[in-house]
């Protein structure tokens, strides 16, 4: 179990960490996660997709996070990623810093943005995807389609200010 | 075949979802289309990019807090701290217990003996799972040494710890193995047999979260035996074979996991 699980720790933190927003939530998140595999380990399927089955855990224990949270009304730190933003360096017009992406991701809606997670930063298939949110996998491409139009229009609208936070 | 392509399709082709007749389609539908192929070209850049942004967080690193070992024992402090079994797996019970009892019987620190929790020396363990299977000529273990990643895998996920089976020890060679319930819970049983068909079967099981014991020799059933334990692991050998010959076993197995560890 440690040797298959292990490996796919960096891969499940970052997932949380940029789906929470919140860095100190994350790795709590996947704590919960790693805990919840001991009690249902035993209730894989030998040929089961063991990246996909995590990635499904996690994402229901964070889903359930965050509703509780909206519920007692979300708190949202300023996190590095916005810092980022704040200070980064002058640049060619044409140059996107990494922190300029995280930035825009960081702003998708909700549910756009796991899709894209999922897809095109932890490389999992629709079919895993769509297995992971329990949608089908049209809608798995429909919000991939719009979360990357978004982004763009995101990424390519450097000349207006950084949007305001709201801060706790 | 349709050769109308929509943009949900070529967002597909550029992250190779397509199956391979409609991918074709598409590659040539681009060749005619430069806006299309700007499409996929954006799709591909910005993906790239957005990897390349989202890498650094992918720390390799893996904080002692979300170590799984150290997740266990957390579980098994809470657990401890209950009062009922009820809510914890399998796995995690068994890990618990067998440390629990390991520790009560003071396994590891005074070597081998029957504890007043009732836990019976891991070599005498070893020794009924002996007289069990080696005389079993169809069925003598669950899993055969030419699946050996899977035979790993699945030790290695009851017992809770990384664990491979040597391929030989000394001029015996592995034969297979199966998980075998003990009062300590889950243990693995890997199977050994030399040129002349002789059989010996080595034991593992999880015994407490840092307990080291040196190499004991004992005879249970007629049989000769060794036992130590590392880090808390306990290991047995039991065997048809002298008990000075299967004492050396022992410790070139010993040194052997030790370098894997």
């Amino acid at each position: 179990m440690v040797r298959l699980v292990e490996p796919l720790i960096p891969a499940l933190r970052r997932y949380a960490r940029m789906l929470s927003k919140d860095r100190s939530a994350a790795d709590d998140l996947v704590q919960d996660c790693l805990e919840r595999l001991f009690t249902r380990w035993h209730l894989r399927r030998p040929d089961d997709d063991l990246k996909a089955w995590v990635f499904t855990i996690l994402h229901n224990i964070a889903v359930n996070h965050f509703r509780r949270a909206s519920r007692h009304g979300r708190q949202i730190a300023i996190d590095e990623i916005d810092e980022a933003q704040l200070s980064f360096p002058a640049r060619q017009e044409d140059a996107v810093t990494h922190a300029q992406v995280l930035a825009a991701i960081d702003r998708l809606p909700d549910e756009h943005r796991g899709v894209f997670l999922l897809i095109a930063v932890e490389e999992l298939s629709y079919a895993e995807a769509a297995s992971i949110l329990d949608i089908p996998i049209g809608t798995v491409m429909s919000r991939l389609h719009r979360a990357r139009a978004r982004l763009q229009s995101l990424l390519t609208d450097n000349a207006s200010p950084p949007a305001l936070r709201i801060v706790r | 075949m349709s050769t109308q392509v929509t943009d949900e399709e070529l967002q597909a082709y550029a992250d190779n979802e397509l199956e391979a007749e409609r991918r074709l389609i598409v590659a040539r539908y681009l060749a005619d289309n430069s806006d299309a192929a700007k499409k996929v070209a954006a799709i591909v850049a910005q993906t790239a990019l957005v990897r390349a942004a989202t890498a650094p967080l992918r720390d390799p690193a893996i904080p002692q807090h979300l170590r799984i070992e150290r997740l266990a024992a957390r579980a098994q402090d809470r657990r401890h701290s209950r009062s009922g079994f009820g809510g914890w797996s399998s796995l995690v019970a068994a890990f618990v217990s067998v440390f629990v009892l390991g520790a009560a019987s003071g396994w590891g620190l005074h070597g081998i003996g029957v504890g007043s929790s009732g836990v019976r020396p891991l070599v005498e363990e070893a020794a009924d799972t002996y007289v069990v299977y080696e005389p079993d000529r169809l069925h003598p273990v669950e899993i055969s040494a030419s699946n050996r990643d899977e035979l790993n895998t699945w030790v290695s996920s009851r017992l809770g710890r990384p664990l491979s089976a040597p391929d030989t020890i000394g001029d015996f060679n592995l034969l297979g193995g199966r998980v075998i319930a003990t009062s300590r819970g889950p243990a693995a049983m890997f199977m050994y047999v030399n040129g002349l068909g002789k059989r010996i079967v080595m034991l593992v099981c999880p015994l407490s979260l840092h307990g080291t014991a040196p190499i004991t020799d004992s005879s249970p059933d007629g049989l000769s035996g060794v036992s130590w334990s590392d880090q808390g692991v306990g290991y047995s050998l039991v065997g048809p074979i002298q008990g000075k010959e299967l004492h050396d076993l022992g410790q070139r197995v010993r040194s052997e996991m030790a370098d894997k560890a």
